[in-house]
């Protein structure tokens, strides 16, 4: 029923096609703190971290403020970064690193989240697959329907889709952010998007019709 | 980088086109301008100091944020609110029943031996809904009841010789002489709507009341004159009472039960 997407999308998300990590030599220059280097690298590199942030926060304000803090910590950390290995993975561990020390400080309820993570339990999430159409009316914007469904995920299902999907890492670099191998990584990709297929169910049969 | 692997062990590795259509949508994000270029230059200039972030109009402020904020400060106004409350009680509300010295209130914050002491020096009195003792050192003890007022005449008392006035306006009092009013005051005046008693050491009460002023006395004795000289002299001796009015002054056959109560009871005050 459903028809593979197109990979070279347009949109919103930032197509992994069209990035262009920093160069070897740029990577070094950016290890010693080269003003240039840091341009570049935030010229980069802004736009998809507070992308990154944003989707999985969504209130702007925490964007912000974990984007700041994401910014200041790899600046502090750049003397320890390794210019062979590559950028991209390393920035957003530091970001999914930062948006999980968020997601912890707010208490119990993301807790529960995670609880059911490990012990495997993630079919009851926040999000109905059986919503009726008024309820869907109601949402008012589909994007909602989409940023709810997120929100109602484990919070490392919601970083994995954020991850693949908008940022478009492989599944090694991954699991390698988020301490899973590739397979659990797939796993848990196509279980969010089966999730996110049956929240917008109904909206996407009446978009097909 | 990465590649977008096809569907594999039966799993969906790729969204289908409307799925993908609507996760496009949503995440079509943008920074705020002001955002960015504060982060970029602190992050290129040198991130020594964290950034301030650049403050969004309120509007933009998300819900929860503003009720927080709202939340802290309708904290921090109550507990404001309250210092504020407690600091007033302490230092400007009346103590006392109202009791007003020299016509000013008598604040919370004056201590019984500040209120004493300001007693002893006042020259009007006048009490609230409580009464009040005021002691002139050994020589004389008044006692005023609520609604009373009283005032003293202090030239003659610094001076520590000559007779001590006192001027009852309203209200009810009980007078007593102590061992050192022989040696000071000497003579005490107490005037009266419709009497005027003159005291050489005793314990006498007065107490003005619509009918007259009714004098009573309890130990030693008192002379009462009509203050306009139409009638008197006429003493009121021991455990005797009388009252004084426009007609005249009459002998009371039996003390008030309640004045004489008052008087026994400051018989027994120790000097």
């Amino acid at each position: 029923m459903d028809t593979p997407a197109d990979p070279a999308r347009a949109g919103g998300a930032p197509s992994d096609d069209a990035f262009q990590d920093l160069a070897p030599q740029e990577r070094e220059r950016l290890r010693a703190r080269d003003p240039e280097a840091l341009e570049l690298f935030y010229l980069r590199y802004f736009d998809r971290v507070y992308g990154y942030v944003r989707r999985l926060l969504r209130e702007e304000h925490l964007a912000e403020d974990v984007t700041q803090e994401i910014f200041m910590h790899i600046h502090r950390s750049l003397p320890s970064y390794d210019p062979g290995r590559d950028l991209r993975p390393w920035v957003f561990t530091i970001a999914t690193n930062k948006i999980r020390d968020h997601w912890r400080s707010r208490g119990h309820r993301d807790g529960l989240r995670e609880s059911a993570v490990e012990e495997g339990a993630g079919d009851s999430y926040a999000v109905s697959p059986h919503r009726g159409p008024t309820e869907i009316l109601e949402a008012n914007e589909v994007s909602d329907l989409v940023g709810r469904a997120i929100d109602g995920m484990p919070e490392i299902m919601r970083t994995t889709l954020v991850l693949r999907y908008f940022e478009g890492l492989s599944f090694a670099e991954i699991g390698r952010i988020v301490e899973r191998n590739e397979t659990a990584v797939r796993k848990r990709y196509s279980r969010a998007l089966e999730e996110l297929r049956k929240a917008l169910g109904k909206v996407l049969d009446v978009g097909k019709g | 980088m990465s590649s977008r692997p096809d569907s594999r062990d039966g799993l969906r590795a790729e969204p289908s086109a409307e799925l993908a259509r609507e996760l496009d949508r949503f995440g079509a994000v943008t920074a705020r301008a002001e955002f960015r270029e504060t982060l970029r230059h602190h992050f290129v200039g040198g991130a020594a100091e964290r950034p301030r972030r650049a403050a969004q109009p309120p509007s933009q402020v998300p819900a929860a944020a503003r009720r927080q904020s709202w939340r802290w400060r309708l904290v921090g106004g109550s507990l404001a609110a309250a210092a504020a409350l407690l600091v007033y009680i302490a230092l400007f509300t009346t103590a006392y029943g109202g009791l007003r010295v020299n016509g000013e209130l008598v604040a919370r914050r004056v201590g019984p031996a500040e209120l004493q002491r300001r007693l002893a020096s006042a020259e009007t009195i006048r009490t609230g809904s409580q009464p009040v003792r005021v002691r002139l050192g050994d020589a004389v003890l008044i006692e005023m009841e609520a609604e009373s007022e009283l005032d003293l005449t202090r030239a003659r008392l610094a001076s520590q010789a000559g007779p001590l006035i006192l001027e009852g306006k309203a209200g009810r009092f009980r007078v007593a002489t102590g061992p050192a009013f022989a040696g000071t005051v000497g003579k005490l005046s107490f005037h009266a709507p419709f009497a005027r008693i003159e005291v050489t050491g005793t314990v006498f009460g007065v107490d003005i009341e619509a009918a007259g002023t009714c004098v009573c006395c309890t130990q030693g004795s008192v002379v009462v004159n009509c203050p306009l000289g139409l009638w008197g002299p006429h003493e009121v001796g021991c455990d005797k009472s009388g009252l004084a009015g426009d007609g005249g002054f009459e002998n009371l056959t039996r003390m008030d039960p309640e004045h004489e109560r008052g008087l026994r009871r400051l018989q027994t005050y120790a000097w």
